[in-house]
């Protein structure tokens, strides 16, 4: 038989039997619309769990903690000092299969406090103990606008020997024992959405303080903070002099590190140089592994364990795991909806072809095979299908537009709240239509074996 | 020598109904040259519309040989067997077998469906061609609803020659019509036995349509009456 033959048999009866058609499309199309839409809001979800509260494609490692060293050590003044990455390790990790690149991450060696806010807050407020990384720069790439997250000493300015010497707002940048310093502009840094979303929710109500949110991110460049390096609330450093910079906010990205400042890797490398000494320069304390994708996260770990590096965080994996599962759940039940509406297809397509034994038999007298009358079922079933899964996907969008607004209006506001809980990659409206189509062949293979099997003498008989 | 259009060798039929098991067609062996009109007569249950779907590969739960244009259908694939009738038989039965849904030239252009080589504009100027010369040209866009019996034997026995077969198969074509539409239908068949040289084998049990066969075979309880063979 011809395509052509079969689209005009299909396309008949889409005309004759449209009502029959139309009850047993409707089960198809709802378990569609239940299975895109409850994908949808899963992918949804795990983008922005993933891709902004726990980033799954990266991975940060660290070398093992330095040892416990119990009460003795502790009294002999022991106590280990954490490894730390070498160089050749960061090399090696960027030749395993599937690792897009390797950024090392120096943490500061030594106590830091800073103070400053002014320009938003009011007044200065202060972190006696302040944490911090220092990352490459091209990590925050796609954070901050080019330029400004850079090292300045990259193009110092005049030599100086105190910041009396340095003008518009830079500072003397020298260390302890050098006569002449390099006026700098202050020091870059990037902080965490997360540490952003905490100050927000959590600090600023209780001082009073506005949320500076979209206002940081709209005023960056005018953040100035004064950190004192060596010196925090709790101790100074064991080598170096203590001295204050001037470091300025450029940005929120998610390369930053969740509670502290950010810097340049070269301005952390030179600073833990001066008060940590040059293994704290030299060896990092991590390295953020970016893969191609998040499936070939889980090599990278296993590559990363063999050199004695854990990921620092495996809250990405719970979550990724976690989601899964829920997505996993949903989809079941979305696809027991779809083999109930399978059943009804397979009901109805028993009536069409009890109700149809005798044109059946005719077409077998003028030359139809069994094959063909099968076929001839089950590309109705296909094309009954097909526009059962258009039907599913549009209503699974508006539903998901439905959701989203109810979202934006009703829920109050929430760390990380997106702008919208669902994702429809192009693959999900093809798995959609797929499964719709699939599911109403599957239904209709019992009848089209019967319809195949009509004994055409004795349906002919009978008519 | 020619091959026979149909040759049967101890063809028996048995249709099974558990303990009611009942012998349609016993040892049955017929030859029909090609071109015959050949009616096959007997009373109601004699096997008649058996041995017709035996023969027109519609029934293979028989015993025994059948030969069609000198091919054994027994061995062929069901496949084959469905491109065979649709290339060289057309049925014609008793109550019509039309789509009610489908129009007229519709209903006559429904072999084409499963032509895997037909040329729809060809065989839409057959269907054409059929319909004018059977007086219902100008019923083409109608649906059988609204023709009378004899128009829709008609239209059935357009579809049946649509493919131009060389064998028409017919069960009690005219039971179903009153006397004077039956004539003009038996009239018909006698027109394209002449003109086209088509093999008619026709069951029946009224005699007016033996009248117009060129050779009469009585069927009774299953069994050919060869005592009882006549020639036109």
């Amino acid at each position: 038989m011809k395509l052509a033959a079969l689209v005009r048999l299909v396309r008949r009866d889409l005309a004759r039997a449209r009502r029959a058609l139309a009850g047993s499309a409707f089960g198809i199309a709802a378990g569609t619309a239940t299975l895109v839409f409850f994908l949808a809001l899963g992918l949804g979800v795990r983008a922005v769990l993933l891709g902004e509260v726990f980033p799954i494609d990266r991975i940060e490692l660290e070398p093992p903690k330095a040892k416990d060293p119990g009460l003795l050590g502790l009294l002999l003044g022991g106590g280990g000092e954490p490894s730390g990455i070498r160089p050749d390790d960061v090399d090696a990790l960027g030749r395993v299969p599937g690792v897009k690149r390797v950024l090392p991450k120096l943490s500061l060696a030594f106590p830091a406090s800073a103070r400053g806010g002014r320009e938003i807050l009011g007044h200065d407020v202060g972190a006696s103990e302040l944490p911090g990384d220092g990352i490459d720069p091209s990590l925050a790439a796609a954070d901050v606008k080019p330029g400004l997250f850079v090292d300045p000493m990259d193009t110092p300015g005049p030599a100086c020997t105190d910041d009396a010497a340095c003008t518009g707002g830079a500072y003397c940048e020298r260390a302890e024992g050098v006569a002449e310093g390099r006026c700098s502009a202050p020091v870059p840094a990037i902080v965490s959405r997360y540490l952003v979303e905490i100050f927000d929710k959590s600090i600023a109500p209780a001082h009073g303080f506005p949320a500076v949110g979209e206002t940081l991110l709209g005023r960056a460049q005018g953040i100035t903070f004064t950190v004192r390096l060596g010196e925090s609330l709790l101790g100074r450093a064991k080598q170096g002099s203590p001295r204050t910079i001037k470091a300025r906010i450029v940005g929120i990205s998610g390369s930053a590190t969740d509670l502290g400042l950010t810097f340049p890797l070269g301005v952390v490398r030179r600073w833990n140089r001066e008060f940590g000494g040059e293994r704290a320069a030299e060896r990092y304390s991590s390295a953020v592994v970016e893969a191609r994708s998040g499936a070939e996260v889980a090599d990278v770990i296993d590559a990363g364990a063999r050199m004695g590096l854990s990921p620092k965080d495996t809250r990405a994996r719970d979550v990724s795991v976690l989601v899964s599962g829920v997505m996993a759940l949903l989809s079941l039940v979305a696809g027991v909806v779809l083999v109930v509406s399978a059943s009804s297809i397979t009901q109805t397509f028993r009536a069409l072809v009890l109700e149809r034994r005798g044109e059946i038999a005719l077409y077998r007298a003028v030359g139809a095979t069994a094959g063909e009358i099968g076929a001839w079922t089950v590309s109705l079933a296909a094309v009954v299908g097909f526009f059962a899964g258009a039907l599913g996907l549009v209503v699974a969008r508006i539903l998901a537009f439905i959701a989203d607004w109810a979202a934006a209006e009703k829920l109050p506001d929430f760390p990380f709240k997106p702008d919208t809980f669902f994702a429809f990659p192009w693959w999900l409206w093809l798995l959609g239509m797929g499964f719709s189509i699939l599911f109403s062949v599957l239904g209709a293979i019992g009848p089209a074996r019967a319809a195949a099997k009509v004994d055409p003498a004795r349906a002919l008989a009978g008519s | 020598m020619s091959v026979p259009a149909i040759r049967t060798r101890g063809l028996s039929r048995v249709h099974d109904g558990g303990r009611d098991a009942r012998r349609a067609l016993a040892d049955v062996e017929i030859v029909v040259e090609e071109g015959e009109f050949v009616c096959v007569l007997g009373p109601s249950g004699s096997g008649k519309s058996t041995l017709l779907a035996v023969i027109g590969g519609l029934d293979r739960g028989y015993q025994g040989e059948i030969e069609l244009f000198g091919e054994d259908i027994g061995r062929m694939s069901d496949a084959a067997l469905a491109r065979l009738r649709g290339e060289r038989i057309g049925f014609v039965f008793q109550h019509f077998h039309l789509l009610h849904h489908l129009t007229v030239i519709e209903n006559v252009t429904t072999p084409a469906l499963f032509d895997p080589h037909g040329d729809e504009e060809a065989c839409l100027a057959r269907a054409k061609h059929l319909l004018d010369r059977l007086g219902l040209a100008d019923r083409a866009g109608d649906t059988p609803a609204e023709l009378s019996g004899g128009q829709r034997q008609r239209v059935a026995i357009a579809r049946a020659l649509l493919r131009k077969p060389k064998l028409l198969l017919c069960d009690e074509p005219t039971g179903n019509l009153d006397a004077d539409t039956g004539a003009r239908i038996i009239e018909l068949f006698e027109e394209f036995h002449r003109e086209e040289r088509l093999t008619i084998v026709a069951v029946t049990h009224e005699e007016r349509l033996a009248r117009a066969a060129t050779r009469i075979l009585r069927l009774h309880d299953g069994r050919v009456d060869a005592s009882n063979e006549v020639s036109a």
